[in-house]
């Protein structure tokens, strides 16, 4: 097998693959972590690992990709297999990974927010300006933190990486519809707490 | 004709959860058709979709690799590393 792993074919760090990776071929590895690291370590602090912990993590990863090479099927880009490891690394790491907890709170939401025909009996309120403020932003990265483990990382790989869903359920090793429940609540939880901010604002 | 069309139309709750969920992209064409339709008459649900992409914006800014200070150190470390495997 001599597929380019990079992600990208036209890549100018030039055409590397999984044998070049296997021969410890020079420029192979600085090209890997080169091509990786900002993204890996953007996951990690995503996940919701502090800065020490998320390069322990990343470090942590390369090492088991490279191990285990042979497990590598290409059926992800290699960047997403790779978030797929330091995932795991990440939740075994903390202790108290937030998994998702009880999913009563959303439930309960979204009956509050519609009638029983499904339409809105709370409409959404807030902001929904086209550029971005700063404040919004914060609120956002803030409300972030209010994620589970899991549905930050799936967040990160659907919406910052626009990776597909087959391959996020690959690295992730979660269901299609598993990984629909978890992008769903993610994003009410968000909006719900955007919401919140905007209401809370004095004006 | 208005009733069939009240009656095939998605809910609102439903147009949400599609929109929240991806699954968007995976339902049938049809139901994509009246998703499109149900959002440029609903005002709410429009303002739920606009709000969807501002919270994407923010978090794909907010999460970007950074050049943050040190991720050089970090590299060689970790290719000093992989050197040794």
């Amino acid at each position: 097998m001599n597929a380019n792993i990079g992600g990208m074919p036209d890549q100018k760090t030039g055409e590397w693959s999984v044998a070049d990776l296997k021969a410890r071929r020079a420029g192979a590895l600085d090209a890997l972590v080169s091509e990786n690291l900002p993204t890996l370590l953007a996951g990690a602090l995503a996940i919701g690992l502090s800065r020490s912990d998320a390069e322990e993590v990343v470090q942590e990863t390369f090492v088991a990709f490279l191990s285990g090479l042979d497990r590598f099927e290409g059926r992800s880009s290699v960047r997403t297999y790779l978030f797929g490891i330091l995932y795991h690394k990440a939740s075994n790491l903390r202790a108290k990974a937030r998994r998702e907890e009880s999913h009563d709170d959303i439930e309960a939401v979204l009956d509050a927010r519609f009638d029983a025909a499904g339409m809105w009996a709370r409409p959404p309120r807030g902001p929904e300006a086209a550029a971005l403020d700063g404040e919004i932003r914060a609120w956002v990265e803030r409300c972030a933190e209010g994620l589970s483990d899991d549905q930050r990382a799936v967040f990160f790989l659907r919406e910052v990486e626009g990776e597909v869903p087959e391959a996020i359920c690959n690295a992730l090793r979660i269901s299609a519809t598993n990984l629909r429940v978890l992008l769903h609540r993610a994003k009410l939880k968000l909006r719900e707490c955007l919401e919140k901010n905007w209401e809370k604002k004095p004006r | 004709m208005m009733n069939l069309m009240a009656r095939l139309m998605p809910s609102c709750r439903e147009v949400t959860g599609l929109l929240a969920s991806g699954e968007l992209e995976s339902v049938p064409r049809m139901k994509r058709l009246l998703v499109r339709l149900h959002l440029s008459m609903c005002a709410h649900c429009s303002r739920f979709a606009r709000q969807l992409r501002v919270i994407s914006r923010a978090l794909r800014a907010a999460w970007v690799p950074s050049a943050a200070p040190g991720a050089d150190a970090l590299k060689s470390r970790i290719l000093e590393r992989l050197r040794s495997i």
